[in-house]
């Protein structure tokens, strides 16, 4: 059986859907945009899609009110397993913070999860200055469904389960 | 006594990465007027020049673009310099034996005297004092050699530089360049590894607090600490990791102080972990992450909101370990 890569890549955040679902497929495909989140040696598995943020330079209040807008459409799934990546982020004000708890609360909602992925170095700054550090480490994704964009794990069979991921905690 | 201040304009941005450990972000502070344990660098070399016998200071802020201690030769004119010409004339007219240029801008033991009896010892015009890793901007002039001179004395100075004679100190200095020169001074000052006294009453071992500082009693101190005059520390605040909190500051509710300094007159907010940092106005530069961070919020970092506090008034209990 073959598995198909499923990106979809959208608006300035960098949205991204990421993650291997067996013969689904949805449009906006650019698998070269998301190379550095996925491993290009493919394998068969069955992990649950993951959506990955990539916030911007500068995330204040217009950009959170943004965020939670068109993260709001894209929460239909059950349980969805969300991963923040603030690698890019320069400037974080607290209206930024609190969109990012907001986000987190519509999430917790829909019993979904929470990871923090790439932390820039001023936004870990900003995240242990308000000790929001704890507050994420507090939320890590359930164990069983993570699936980590960044690094994919290996391919196994399809009676073996998927390996567990740990939750990893903020690095702030 | 020049002050090595301002050298460049402040001219950092939000999130600028400096890449030799924040070197640039305590330019724009006035380094020598920027209160360490409770006493600037300028107020604290007048204080030590004062105890030599018949000493008269005279102060000259430095233009944007000095950059040694002497002044080149062929420097041209500035209000620096003709700053830097007048006090010496003055000095020389007024009779002066040996004239001691200081410039402010690094931290010394430097013993004044002993670079003094050195330089009579050795019958030098020109003595520099030199560190481990470099000169401390600390040099005496023989007066005489000044008299009567038509040229400006800054090229008269320049031809002695030759036949120099040089001390050299191996004792305590720290460059102050950077942030965390900045936090290993205050945790040497707090330690005794170094001259730089703490300006307060030591509470109890290590813990220092300025005068008129009001701290609630359900602060925990953790010494070395040190808290400086006029400053508040609200209710369930932690201090604690050689932090210092220099005067008239306030740290509001909750608020955690590991391993920082929180330069004067700042407000840091609510609930809020200052860890491995040092925060100026606005800006807070974290030492692990080797990253300034901008903070427009004044309900996370600004200028204090509190009046600054009398002196006399007494400080109040608190944990202190």
């Amino acid at each position: 059986m073959s598995s198909s890569s499923c990106v979809n890549l959208f608006s300035k955040f960098g949205i991204f859907n990421v993650g291997r679902r067996r013969e689904k497929t949805t449009s906006c495909l650019d698998f070269k945009s998301a190379q550095t989140l996925l491993d290009p040696e493919e394998g068969d598995m069955d992990i649950p899609s993951a959506i990955m943020i990539k916030l911007p330079e500068v995330f204040g209040v217009k950009e959170a009110r943004e965020l939670r807008r068109e993260l709001k459409n894209k929460l239909a799934t059950e349980r969805p397993c969300v991963v923040v990546d603030l690698s890019r982020v320069k400037k974080i004000d607290l209206t930024g913070l609190e969109g990012l708890l907001r986000c987190m609360e519509e999430i917790a909602k829909q019993d979904g999860s929470v990871e923090l992925g790439g932390i820039s170095p001023e936004a870990g700054a900003m995240l242990e200055l308000t000790r929001m550090n704890q507050l994420f480490q507090k939320f890590p994704a359930p164990q069983a469904e993570v699936s980590r964009p960044v690094s994919v794990p290996e391919p196994v069979s399809n009676t073996e389960q998927a390996p567990v991921a740990q939750p990893q905690p903020v690095a702030a | 006594m020049s002050l090595a201040e301002d050298r460049q304009a402040d001219e950092n941005s939000f999130g600028r990465k400096y890449p030799r450990s924040g070197r640039g972000f305590l330019l724009g502070t006035a380094r020598a007027r920027m209160d360490i344990l409770g006493r600037n660098l300028l107020e604290r070399a007048i204080r030590k020049l004062r105890q030599l016998p018949s000493v008269s200071v005279r102060t000259i802020p430095e233009s944007p673009s000095s950059t040694s201690l002497l002044p080149a030769r062929s420097a041209k004119s500035s209000d620096f310099i003709t700053a830097w010409e007048s006090a010496v004339a003055q000095h020389v007219q007024e009779g002066a034996t040996q004239l001691l240029l200081l410039r402010i801008g690094c931290y010394s033991d430097v013993e004044y005297e002993a670079l003094l009896r050195f330089h009579v010892q050795r019958g030098a015009v020109l003595t520099q004092a030199y560190g481990t890793a470099g000169a401390l901007d600390l040099a005496v002039v023989e007066a005489a050699c000044l008299r009567g001179s038509e040229t400006p004395y800054r090229k008269v100075l320049s031809a002695f530089i030759p036949e120099q004679e040089r001390f050299f100190f191996d004792g305590y200095v720290n460059p102050l360049k950077e942030p965390r020169d900045l936090r290993q001074l205050v945790e040497d000052g707090l330690a005794g590894r170094c001259s730089l006294q703490p300006v307060g009453s030591e509470v109890s071992p290590g813990v220092w607090i300025g005068a008129g500082a009001q701290v609630d009693p359900s602060v925990s101190i953790t010494g070395p600490a040190f808290i400086g005059a006029g400053s508040r520390i609200a209710e369930s605040c932690t201090i604690k990791g050689s932090s210092s909190i220099e005067r008239d500051c306030e740290i509001d509710c909750g608020t955690t102080v590991d391993q920082s300094s929180v330069l004067q007159g700042l407000y840091v907010g609510v609930a809020l972990n200052l860890h491995r940092s040092v925060v100026t106005r606005n800006k807070l530069f974290h030492l692990d992450r080797n990253v300034e961070v901008e903070i427009d919020d004044d309900r996370l970092l600004g200028t204090t909101k509190i009046a600054p506090i009398q002196r006399a008034a007494a400080f109040g209990g608190g944990d202190t370990k």
